[in-house]
């Protein structure tokens, strides 16, 4: 079954063609509300949510979309309005972004130290290698702001490095 | 050499770099970078993060939402049904007020404002908040 079938049956009420997409997505998409949130807790919290939010809007889904780019959207949503309510001082697991853990604890030190927006673009940029027309669809900005933002967190992740390098 | 010219061709020297479109001419951007150290330097040491950073992936977390979703799919959300609740009573009240001969106390008076704070709560916004959350952190 592909994503477009297993939609139009789940828009027909097939509950096991969104079981589909769900187990299809679910290991994907945890990486990503982790790289958000820094937190796997939280992260699970907001992949159900943001499941159940596609659940229900699967009715308006362009089906001339990719199904992910689209549930990306859904999940980084739930994953920002959780960051904006969260205290500052609340205790955060900082579960590993890169594998395998502890490979490179400088890199995974730099990306846990850089802010939320960075974090987010670097590793779709170069974990994940999208492109910046990719970039912009799942973030849902222009292309030159994709570059311009990408060239910013690049210069405060090499700073990161460089400080952590003569400590 | 000017600052803005400099940040100009080191964003548009990354998107090349990147195999993007940049948005200088290409051309433009090798002849500055030939003249100006400082972006040959500053573009040496963000390549050194991009060759650092190759070939990492990421952490791979086994999850099963599933069981977790599936009895969720079919009740009303729990949002949906506070606003049912919220929107009834302030249908209610609205009805009321057409009675004749009403006197309501100030106390129901302050019914709708009310409903209006218990809606803010519960989303736990306020509603006069300039919304930052996509703002760049260096602006």
């Amino acid at each position: 079954m592909d994503d477009q079938v297993a939609i139009e049956r789940c828009r027909r009420g097939e509950r096991d063609a969104f079981r589909f997409l769900v187990e299809r997505y679910q290991s994907q998409a945890i990486g990503h509300a982790i790289a958000i949130l820094g937190d796997r807790e939280d992260a699970l919290d907001c992949l159900q949510e943001a499941f159940l939010d596609a659940f229900q809007g699967l009715s308006r889904f362009d089906t001339g979309r990719r199904f992910y780019p689209w549930f990306y959207i859904l999940l980084r949503n739930r994953c920002y309005k959780l960051a904006n309510r969260r205290r500052e001082n609340t205790p955060l697991d900082e579960v590993a972004i890169l594998a395998p853990a502890g490979d490179s604890p400088e890199i995974e030190e730099a990306l846990q130290s850089l802010g939320t927006e960075d974090r987010e673009l670097i590793t779709l940029r170069h974990l994940d290698g999208l492109s910046y027309a990719e970039l912009a669809e799942r973030l849902e900005i222009p292309v030159g702001t994709v570059m311009s933002r990408l060239y910013n967190a690049r210069r405060k992740m090499r700073g990161k490095l460089e400080s952590r390098s003569r400590q | 050499m000017n600052e803005s010219t400099c940040e100009s061709v080191r964003m548009a020297a990354m998107a090349l770099a990147d195999g993007e479109k940049p948005a200088l001419d290409p051309d433009f951007i090798a002849a500055h970078v030939a003249g100006c150290e400082a972006c040959r330097l500053e573009l040496e040491l963000l390549r050194g993060f991009d060759v650092q950073i190759a070939g990492k992936s990421r952490r791979q977390y086994p999850v099963d939402v599933w069981p977790a979703i599936e009895p969720r799919l079919a009740a009303p959300s729990r949002q949906r049904r506070v606003f049912l609740v919220l929107g009834v009573l302030l249908l209610a009240y609205k009805v009321a007020e057409f009675a004749p001969n009403r006197e309501f106390g100030m106390a129901v008076q302050l019914v709708p404002i009310a409903i209006a704070l218990a809606v803010f709560r519960y989303l736990k916004e306020n509603p006069f908040r300039i919304t930052t959350e996509l703002k760049l952190e260096g602006d």
